[in-house]
């Protein structure tokens, strides 16, 4: 008897499990295979490498705060227009452009653009929940936090550490194809960012120099992307980002070593750096690497 | 009925053993996260290593990240004190010279903060091991001070 009650039970449960799934996931399907593109006996990275170079990509926290330390003015204009989201159907596009969403939370985090930020909270959450991986975001502390600009940092913590812990379950779970899309929508949306913003002459200079110093980055970039370049969609990427290469050999980037000095003070070790580095860069490859990246971010953001 | 204890015993073994694994990451560091103070937090990176074997190389594990010129790191890390390993930060540069390290060798002493006012702009070197071999957890920080 006391089987016969629990059957139906248990079956009505699964039926209501399985029907409130479906209607939490109305978006479409991806298109892309991206989730199965792993093949036996191709060569990919160690998960080990991926861990240790896709933190070696700039964290959107620094360019934004750099660019506000600079006197740069605020620009909703430069951000993907939230409405985008409806057009990302291939799980390529969902990476890239939760990367690109990523970036434009924090950016707008930084200048204290915290209430518009929540559409842009929610994109982050459905791609997420697109690549299945929304588990790492808190997004009810978040919407909450959202509410006053005293929590900026607490966001920023969130965010960061919700993007750092996602791209390690990614490359745990041999997706680093998926992590490194991520990491990649989010440097071509911070470059795509300080090359456009209008500043003052003075800081430009400034600014420039930070853009040229991504050359180094670029170049671990495209080591990571390297091992995918024949996979669809990777390859025109890759591509793009190689003529993008091209433009930044023109940047000129000095170092001199010098050991550095130590100063300890209450508990606190501070270095005094004796080194120096020196970026040359014209305005004239400013002006290439600004239009080259403006169009790998059409393509990217569609 | 037996089978049925046997069957909670496992439950539970597994999910006490997954809950020690991970306070190893996410509560270790909330708890360092109030070591930021007045930096903006920039990234972080869960540190497990298991005992040095016997004729076997130091267990290490390296991450790369940007340093910009102008702007001063403020890098720590916190360890888990249910383990023995107190883990020290060593930094590097591109060209692989050793910056700082958070271990005092001639006092055996553990630096709890390092601010690093950055003047070479570079892809550095972060690479994160336990004193004497020693298995460990920890998590590594770095935050902008602003």
């Amino acid at each position: 008897m006391k089987k016969k009650t629990t059957l139906p039970l248990i079956l009505a449960l699964v039926a209501g499990l399985i029907i409130s799934g479906c209607q939490q996931n109305k978006r479409q399907e991806a298109t892309d295979l991206l989730y199965d593109s792993k093949k036996e006996g191709e060569l990919f990275l160690h998960m080990d490498m991926v861990k240790e170079m896709i933190s070696s990509v700039s964290n959107p926290v620094e360019m934004s705060s750099l660019l506000q330390k600079a006197g740069v003015i605020y620009s909703q204009d430069l951000l993907n227009p939230a409405g985008n989201i409806d057009d990302y159907n291939t799980n390529f596009q969902r990476a890239l452009n939760l990367g690109v969403y990523g970036t434009n939370l924090v950016y707008m985090n930084i200048y204290d653009r915290t209430l518009s930020t929540l559409r842009y909270l929610s994109n982050v959450r459905q791609l997420a929940a697109d690549l299945r991986i929304e588990q790492f975001f808190d997004y009810e502390t978040l919407n909450r936090l959202s509410e006053s600009s005293r929590n900026i940092d607490s966001v920023l913590f969130i965010t960061n550490t919700g993007f750092d812990n996602m791209s390690r379950y990614l490359i745990e779970q041999d997706r680093s194809n998926i992590a490194i899309l991520i990491s990649t929508g989010t440097w071509i949306e911070s470059l795509y960012i300080a090359t456009h913003v209008q500043t003052i002459p003075g800081n430009r200079d400034y600014i420039n120099m930070r853009i040229g110093e991504q050359k180094k980055v670029l170049d671990n970039l495209l080591l990571l992307l390297y091992a995918y370049r024949e996979e669809p969609d990777f390859n025109w990427l890759f591509e793009d980002l190689m003529d993008l290469k091209k433009i930044f050999e023109d940047v000129k980037i000095s170092y001199v070593y010098a050991e550095p000095t130590m100063q300890e003070l209450n508990g606190v070790l501070i270095v005094i750096d004796n080194s120096m580095s020196e970026v040359i860069i014209s305005d004239n490859t400013i002006e290439k690497i600004a239009n080259k990246v403006a169009e790998i971010r059409t393509r990217v953001i569609g | 009925m037996k089978k049925h204890y046997i069957l909670l015993s496992l439950i539970f073994l597994f999910a006490f053993s997954g809950m020690s694994f991970s306070q190893c990451g996410e509560p270790l560091l909330n708890i360092c996260h109030g070591k930021i103070e007045n930096a903006r937090f920039l990234r972080s990176w869960p540190i497990q290593l298991p005992k040095q074997a016997r004729g076997e190389t130091l267990p290490q594990v390296s991450f790369k990240m940007p340093l910009t010129s102008g702007n001063t790191y403020k890098i720590f890390a916190c360890n888990d004190g249910d383990l023995p390993g107190k883990v020290i930060i060593s930094i590097r540069n591109q060209n692989d010279d050793l910056v700082v390290t958070s271990f005092v060798i001639e006092q055996a002493r553990h630096i709890p903060v390092i601010m690093f006012p950055v003047a070479m702009s570079g892809i550095y070197t972060f690479s994160f091991y336990f004193e004497n071999g020693e298995e460990g957890c920890a998590v590594g920080v770095v935050a902008i001070a602003e």
